[in-house]
């Protein structure tokens, strides 16, 4: 009975919890982007010009 | 007074950001990119990293071309950007450091045309953005292709940040850019010019209608650290939190609407002050629940 207390809480007061949770999972995904090597692809891309975005591509 | 000074603070720091994200002078001088290492970030705005003064990288273009790879992967770094920027700030960055969003509140006070909150139909057209979100960022970026390539869609057909801040100072400093301009540039340049004369009139018409990076923060509006909290039990109902909102949210709606882009207008305005800036605390119901 009082793990479901618990849990109901839980949700309950998640829109309060829920930002740092979502910063953890964030740091996460970042730590995962650096592991998988993908701030390398993003460099890349943001360092030529992009002709689609500019209307010529 | 404390609602100017509220305008005259969000304006500062609007423009203070637009400068800190497109701060490459050389790049607006000499039509050339910026190099270095704060390229391997995203900005938290719509800001396109072919603007030549730009020193981060979209988080739009990024996420188009993680979806552009042959071998798709999920998208973590961009991901990661996207649920730490959302996760604390929620939709603030669109009211507050969004260089484009800026470009849109200036343009709203040039004092011709009625003003209007909203364009009719709002109630579906606010939806669009999802639209936007789902099918051109994510599903056109995955399937469309130009010769053996794929096209980050939303940036090639729609994005105005593009149009304005890419385009348009690489082609003002680069004649071999201008020979190669064709139909989808003229394209570009009509949906930019569009989007900028409706903002005369219409409040933020991209942001409230087209943008999908507003479409992703709005998810993160309800539980994000920066929030406006509402004191239900001392509220009178005067609405006038209502008529001060850009985009008219019910007292119930502000900082929790996907629609709310917390810009602290409605704050100021408050007869009996049962609306507050703050990090999410639980209001005096929430404690006495407890």
């Amino acid at each position: 009975m009082s793990e479901e207390r618990t849990d109901k809480k839980f949700f309950q007061n998640l829109h309060r919890t829920g930002w740092w949770w979502g910063v953890l999972l964030g740091i996460a995904f970042l730590a995962a982007g650096g592991y998988l090597n993908q701030f390398k692809d993003i460099f890349i891309k943001a360092t030529r010009i992009c002709l689609e975005c500019i209307g010529i591509g | 007074m404390m609602r100017k000074r509220l305008e005259r603070t969000r304006l500062l720091v609007q423009i203070l950001f637009t400068i800190l994200s497109n701060g490459y002078l050389y790049g607006f001088l000499h039509g050339k990119l910026y190099k270095g290492a704060l390229k391997y970030a995203c900005v938290p705005g719509l800001n396109c990293y072919s603007c030549p003064g730009a020193v981060g990288s979209c988080p739009m273009g990024a996420l188009q071309m993680a979806l552009n790879k042959r071998d798709i992967q999920v998208p973590f770094g961009v991901l990661g950007f996207l649920f730490v920027f959302g996760s604390l700030f929620g939709r603030f960055v669109c009211g507050w450091l969004c260089p484009f969003g800026l470009i849109q509140d200036l343009l709203h006070k040039i004092p011709i045309f009625k003003k209007r909150k909203h364009l009719s139909g709002h109630r579906l057209l606010k939806y669009g953005k999802y639209v936007v979100l789902f099918g051109l960022v994510i599903a056109g970026s995955s399937i469309l292709f130009s010769g053996f390539a794929k096209v980050p869609a939303f940036c090639k057909f729609l994005c105005p940040s593009g149009t304005l801040m890419g385009a348009v100072p690489l082609m003002a400093a680069d004649g071999q850019l201008r020979l190669q301009v064709g139909g989808l540039f003229y394209w570009k340049l009509g949906v930019l010019l569009t989007i900028l004369l409706l903002s005369i009139k219409c409040y933020r018409p991209f942001c409230q209608y087209l943008c999908p990076l507003g479409a992703v923060y709005g998810w993160f509006n309800k539980f994000s650290l920066v929030q406006i909290r509402w004191e239900k039990e001392d509220c009178v109902h005067c609405m006038a939190c209502q008529h001060a909102c850009p985009v008219h949210l019910a007292p119930e709606e502000i900082s929790v609407s996907p629609e709310c882009i917390k810009c602290g207008k409605c704050v100021p305005v408050c007869p009996v002050g049962c609306l507050k800036c703050s990090p999410l605390m639980p209001s005096r119901s929430e404690k006495a629940k407890r």
